[in-house]
């Protein structure tokens, strides 16, 4: 029976079929099995003997160096299944209600079916074939849930700048699966390829693995997709955009530790990476007019916080803030998309605000999810795991470490202008039409509000389990410090709110350099297309110049 | 009858498929008025010109005869389609089957002077095919591309006639004579004749061509023009790079490899209509076979199971296309217009096997390419190539939200039965592919050392 | 060595088609009229015809002289698809210009 369980990513199969072919009734319901047992699956494996399973068909990829088709489960694999298989069950669960009225429903489950399988694909991926198979999948399926909404400007080019950054993790996740030698592909004895075997040794391939990693989670200069990926639907922007894919560039990172352990070079660009992003990404969501591209931006931050724990060389706290993450930000998202939704699609946080009286369990909810972000010590899980990161920069690195804690309190500070700006009192927008949210659409988020208070309390067992044991402690002075300044920028946003009445604004960040490049590539494009012109004289020019060119080439050289 | 079984199994195949294009076009008059007839006639002929090559016996090569004979029946079907129209019918079931035959000795011929009889025969059938189309366009593309054609064909000729010259026969591998300039003449000999084997298979400097009969020939003809002159092409060249230096012919077939690369896929991301976008990543999957093809022995295994994972791919699409005609499709008529619920999962899986995008076989291909590239040309030329591939994927899925949107609203599938069998015939060998891509080292260990 | 190939009568031949290859492929780069560029070509392909004329004779190579009569039917050949081909085309523009039709681009 366990044998069977790393092909959970075979789960959602059979909703996806069934919701394709199916006909009239609600489509969605027949997809809610598969995500639920890929999340017992991991639960399974974390309630059993915690042997590795795995599995492994010699030789299935011709012409591969590692070629077979190699599933892995364990612990770190367990963990992520928990995550995906619960965060999308609720996001299933909500985008019921959500998506009741748009009439492409049905390929919008059959998309997420397809996206589930091939995030657990990944996540249960034993080597770099297989993790290029649901690597690519996923940013798939993320192009294609982008640019759902056909009938709105600029899906289509969001999904497209998607695909760009994604084509550039994926082109190093190429050169990856050609450098690592035959039958030395496993992910996790990577670190353990004969030097001599490994031409340049470890840092090319540490090197190509973090920009893979960079691409998907949207570090350093590939940034700019996330906030553009805020045009697709809500629970997209939280399962994906926020819980699972953009994870999957850390997940990979603490999976080959190791490697990146032995090209310490590598290690502290990543911690750079890390800690430039998360205090650029908090000033950039300061500036953002749009509810969720503030809330993208605060996930780019928080997976800037991961990145660093693993350049710190901890990588469990990495995957610890990856798990409390996934919840208290997956539950910002969906408050986010009720709010949105009972606005009647209004996302722009000068027209939305004073909304505490109108959608009370929202701003409950929110608060809580609010807190997790900016740490709340011993309530919030969040507090424990960011903690954790602190500790491991301030005792690595501790010039980044005091500018990764700055960053906390603008986490705060960008955490308190979202809530209050949306459900402060005080607020200079009209009281306005709002309809209220079905009980459906609000069931999914308390769970994922009990996540983000009770996580925390996990980690202890949980670091024992990955045979990285070490004591997850409660609360502790930095600790203390830092979520000390976490609420103060809460606060102070929420005092800057009630007295300006949200009025108030800094200038707007936004991806300058988008724009020339974008435009230099297309003028390229149209430059080679222009040859094309119709003109037989220069065919003819071109294939008897190329002609005498090559001969003379290769006659010249000829020995 | 005795000079009929003494032929090579190639040469067999083609003259009973001449045969039967000779049968038809005799018969154009009286099987005017028939729809149906000239593809079942010209089916029929494929699969009775398959049977003295499958009948070898030597389980060897049976795998790759099997293989030519599946293609050869599933490029016969993709063009059927287009033959219900009244103008095509009488000429075309008959140039299919010439061109076919043409491809076949191509394919599988060592001596030079039937190679080029071979290539001749399915340019030209390419081009009067295209020129059949309805309207201006695919006249003038036919027009452009049989100049072109004729450009290479006496570049080839003059080639054929310098390697005579050098070594004093019409074989491939065939030794140098002595005597003191001859080297350089040879090199120049070879240079010549894999250029001009070059524009069959549409790489840079040569492409021009073939650009435009991929973008405005009706689609089942510009489906079968792709995947029969890559077939052929791209076999006979894996027997040209076996038998000659690899020093001369490995950095041209590299650099055009990449230059095709980069010039398809930087035009390719310019493109706002199906059938043009097409014809770009044509050239860009032409210049991933020849990038292989310059990199030694290991390139050319590689360079066999991207052939025929490109063709059974290109083959899905343009089924799904067939019987479209020649007029262009621009991407945002895809939802207004949508193809029919098996045409537009056929179109979507194919356009996923050909960006390289998993669950598609194209990213193994890509792969497979990839490594002899490192090995023999360095990291910087891997980078690029891979680049290259993976930004294809910007201007392949571009249409497939639009294409996916479609879906419900299809309309009853009024494909040809041929078009249906073709889409089902390529949609299980992209499955096959896609599942067991071990199927495809087989293949690929046939290929020459 | 080179010099010593130069002055034989081989050379000479070879010179003589490259040099006519050159011609037809000048005619074909500099005229913009449909006929004079298949003549260019059919130029071009009687200059290989040459080589293999010379490869024959200087090798003692008969199966050259075959292939020399097959590429003067396949210029034949292709000489009647290209007229077909050229009348199709520009049976309502003026026949003076291969440049003219332009629809199929970009």
């Amino acid at each position: 029976m366990i044998g069977l369980l790393p092909w959970a990513w075979l789960c959602t199969l059979p909703g996806l079929l069934l919701t394709a072919l199916g006909r009239g009734q609600r489509p969605g319901l027949a997809s809610l099995p598969g995500p639920l047992a890929i999340g017992l699956a991991g639960v399974a494996f974390l309630l059993g003997d915690h042997q590795p399973v795995l599995h492994r068909t010699a030789e299935w990829l011709p012409l591969v160096p590692d070629g077979a088709f190699s599933l892995r489960l364990d612990g770190l694999a367990a963990v992520m299944l928990c995550v995906v298989g619960f965060v999308s069950l609720c996001v299933y669960v909500y985008s019921l209600s959500y998506m009741r009225a748009d009439p492409g429903q049905r390929r919008f489950f059959c998309l997420l079916d397809f996206f589930v399988a091939a995030m657990t694909l990944l996540v249960l991926a034993g080597n770099i074939a297989v993790l290029l198979a649901g690597w690519a999948g996923v940013g798939l399926a993320s192009f294609l849930l982008i640019a759902f909404w056909r009938d709105r400007e600029g899906t289509l080019g969001a999904g497209l700048q998607a695909l760009a950054a994604n084509a550039i993790g994926d082109a190093a996740l190429l050169l990856a699966c050609v450098l690592v030698p035959a039958g030395q592909g496993d992910l996790t004895t990577l670190a353990q390829i004969g030097p001599a075997l490994l031409p340049g040794g470890f840092g090319p391939l540490a090197w190509l693995i973090v920009i893979a990693a960079s691409a998907k989670s949207a570090q350093g200069l590939l940034y700019f997709w996330l906030p553009s990926a805020m045009a697709g639907p809500t629970p997209v922007s939280a399962l994906i955009h926020a819980a699972t894919m953009v994870a999957a560039g850390v997940y990979l990172l603490v999976r080959t530790a190791a490697v990146l352990a032995l090209a310490p070079e590598v290690l502290h660009a990543v911690a750079w990476i890390g800690v430039v992003t998360a205090a650029f990404s908090a000033l950039a969501s300061l500036s953002q007019p749009n509810y969720k591209r503030g809330l993208a931006y605060s996930t780019c931050s928080q997976l800037g916080y991961m990145f660093a724990a693993v350049g710190f060389g901890a990588p469990f706290a990495a995957l610890f803030h990856l798990l409390t993450h996934a919840s208290f930000k997956a539950l910002l998202f969906l408050c986010a998309g009720a709010v949105i939704h009972a606005a009647h699609g209004e996302e722009q946080l000068a027209k939305l605000g004073g909304l505490r009286r109108q959608l009370p369990q929202v701003m409950w909810l929110a608060l809580i999810g609010s807190l997790a972000l900016v740490g709340l010590p011993v309530l919030t899980a969040g507090a424990f795991s960011k903690d954790l990161i602190l500790e491991a920069a301030l005792h690595h690195d501790p010039a980044l470490g005091w500018l990764l804690i700055g960053s906390v309190f603008l986490t705060g500070l960008y955490a308190g202008r979202l809530f209050f700006g949306v459900f402060g009192a005080g607020s200079s927008v009209p009281h306005r039409e709002v309809h209220p949210p079905d009980a459906l659409l609000l069931l999914p988020l308390w769970p994922l509000a009990a996540g983000a208070i009770l996580l925390g309390w996990v980690g202890t067992p949980l670091a024992a389990l990955l045979g990285t044991p070490q004591v997850v402690p409660v609360v502790s002075n930095l600790g203390l410090l830092a979520s000390g300044l976490g609420i103060a920028g809460f606060v102070a946003a929420g005092l800057w709110q009630r007295a300006r009445a949200g009025a108030a604004r800094l200038p707007q960040f936004g991806v300058p350099w988008l724009g020339p490049v974008t435009g230099i590539g297309r003028s390229l494009a149209s430059g080679f297309a222009g040859l094309h012109s119709g003109r037989l004289g220069l065919y003819v020019f071109t294939a008897v110049i190329g002609t005498a060119a090559i001969l003379l080439f290769a006659v010249a050289r000829a020995p | 009858m005795n000079w009929f079984t003494a032929l090579p199994h190639g040469l067999q195949a083609a003259a009973l498929l001449t045969a039967f294009a000779a049968a038809l076009l005799a018969t154009a008059g009286a099987l005017q008025h028939s729809r149906r007839a000239a593809a079942v006639l010209g089916g029929l002929g494929a699969v009775i010109a398959a049977l003295p090559a499958l009948s070898a016996g030597d389980a060897d090569a049976l795998a790759i005869v099997g293989t030519c004979a599946l293609a050869l029946v599933a490029m016969l079907l993709l063009p059927a389609a287009e033959l219900q129209f009244d103008e095509h019918r009488l000429e075309g079931a008959g140039l299919i089957l010439l061109g076919a035959a043409g491809g076949i000795v191509l394919a599988t011929s060592t001596h030079l002077l039937a190679m080029v009889l071979g290539l001749e025969t399915l340019s030209l059938a390419v081009a009067v095919l295209c020129g059949l189309g309805r309207g201006s366009r695919p006249l003038e593309a036919s027009f452009k591309f049989f100049v072109l054609a004729a450009v290479s064909l006496a570049t080839m000729v003059y080639g054929i006639g310098l390697h005579a010259y050098a070594t004093g026969s019409f074989e491939i591998g065939a030794p140098l004579l002595a005597g003191s300039a001859l080297r350089s003449i040879h090199t120049a000999a070879v240079v010549l004749i894999t250029l001009g084997l070059l524009f069959e298979l549409a790489v840079v400097p040569v492409h021009f061509g073939a650009l435009g009969v991929y973008m405005s020939a009706p689609a089942g003809f510009a489906g079968l023009a792709m995947t029969a002159s890559k077939l052929g092409a791209g076999i006979a060249m894996l027997r040209v790079t076996a038998a000659m230096d690899p020093a001369i012919i490995g950095p041209i077939l590299t650099g055009l490899g990449l230059g095709s690369i980069v010039w398809a896929t930087f035009a390719g991301l310019a493109q706002r209509e199906l059938r043009s976008m097409l014809a770009y990543s044509a050239i860009a999957h032409a210049g991933f076979i020849a990038l292989a093809l310059g990199c030694g022995a290991e390139g050319r295994a590689a360079a066999v199971f991207y052939l025929v994972v490109y063709v059974a791919s290109a083959a899905l699409v343009f089924s799904a296309l067939a019987g479209r005609g020649a007029e262009p499709i621009p991407f945002a008529s895809l939802r207004d217009r949508p193809l029919g619920t098996l045409r537009t999962m056929a179109l979507v899986a194919g356009l996923l096997s050909l960006a390289g995008v998993p669950p598609g076989p194209g990213l193994w291909a890509k792969i497979g390419v990839l490594l002899p590239v490192w090995r023999v040309a360095g990291p910087l030329l891997t980078l690029v190539a891979a680049l290259g591939g993976v930004f294809g994927a910007l201007y392949y899925l571009r249409p497939l939200p639009d294409l996916l949107a479609g879906l419900r609203r299809g309309e009853r599938a009024t494909a040809d039965l041929g078009a249906r069998a073709a889409v089902v015939l390529a949609g299980g060998a992209v499955l096959l592919f896609t599942v067991l891509p071990w199927v495809g080292t087989q293949l690929a260990t046939l290929a020459p050392r | 060595m080179f010099a010593t190939f130069a002055c034989t009568p081989e050379a000479l031949v070879l010179l003589t088609s490259a040099l006519l290859f050159a011609l037809g492929a000048a005619g074909l780069l500099l005229r913009r009229n449909p006929m004079a560029m298949l003549m260019s070509i059919e130029l071009m392909l009687n200059a290989g015809n040459l080589v293999l004329v010379l490869a024959a004779r200087a090798n003692n190579f008969v199966g050259a002289q075959a292939g020399a009569l097959i590429v003067l039917v396949l210029g034949a050949a292709e000489a009647v698809i290209g007229l077909a081909l050229a009348l199709a085309l520009f049976r309502r523009r003026s026949l003076t210009d291969a440049d003219e039709p332009q629809e199929v681009s970009g």
